[in-house]
């Protein structure tokens, strides 16, 4: 029997993003800062952070679904890993 | 005007329109059955097959969108874990003392070390969610 299949998956939908870790060497130049201005910039840099992994998490599913989608549509089975929650 | 028995002649003549009907009906249904065996019959099985396949895709989705809200709320418990342990820091630096006048206040370092710490575990997370790196070609 003949049988549908999805479309290619755009590359750009689920698209990684990565991070660059905190490296940077004490300079020596110091400058004054509030400590309430310098701990909200890092409680926000905290909370983006978080937003990125989500963003990943999620790029990861849609590509995940649409495997186990396809599978399904060309071949009625469902794929390994598919169906549990991983 | 006479009301007799039927007669010979009359039942014979029943009897062949009876037989005429009957033959004549039998043809009609011979060929109604060959026209309906004659026009292609429309196959279930695919519109069946299509019907699981969208019951199966539909459980997947299911479970996907499950996996994903609760990766997501764990990914929240622990942006908030981190910045309670942000505001902690905070607030364990000291107060800086007041310098005499024309002197710099000497000023409590910033807990910088033990925050670059917290923050790179918390990038690689981030980037430990988009799945092993995959080689650009």
């Amino acid at each position: 029997m003949e049988r549908p299949a999805l479309p290619s998956i755009p590359t750009d939908l689920t698209k990684r993003e990565r991070l660059k870790p905190l490296t940077a060497e004490d300079s020596g130049q110091l400058v004054a800062i509030d400590r309430g201005v310098l701990a909200e910039l890092y409680e926000r840099l905290a909370e983006a952070i978080g937003a990125v992994e989500r963003g990943n998490l999620r790029a990861g599913r849609v590509e995940q679904w649409w495997r186990c989608v396809d599978a399904i549509w060309q071949s009625g089975r469902t794929l390994p890993g598919c169906e549990m929650s991983r | 005007m006479t009301l007799g028995l039927p007669t010979i002649e009359t039942a014979k003549r029943a009897g062949a329109t009876l037989l005429v009907v009957i033959v004549a009906g039998a043809v009609m249904l011979g060929a109604f059955l060959l026209l309906i065996r004659l026009v292609p019959r429309h196959d279930p099985t695919p519109i069946v097959t299509a019907r699981k396949d969208e019951r199966k895709a539909a459980d997947v989705s299911t479970a996907i969108g499950a996996a994903t809200a609760a990766h997501a709320r764990d990914s929240a418990v622990h942006v908030d874990i981190t910045t309670k342990e942000i505001r902690d820091a905070f607030q364990s630096v000291p107060t800086a003392q007041p310098a005499p006048v024309g002197t710099a206040p000497a000023l409590p370092a910033a807990p910088v070390d033990r925050l670059r710490q917290r923050i790179n575990e918390s990038i690689a997370r981030a980037n430990g969610a988009a799945g092993p790196a995959v080689d650009p070609d």
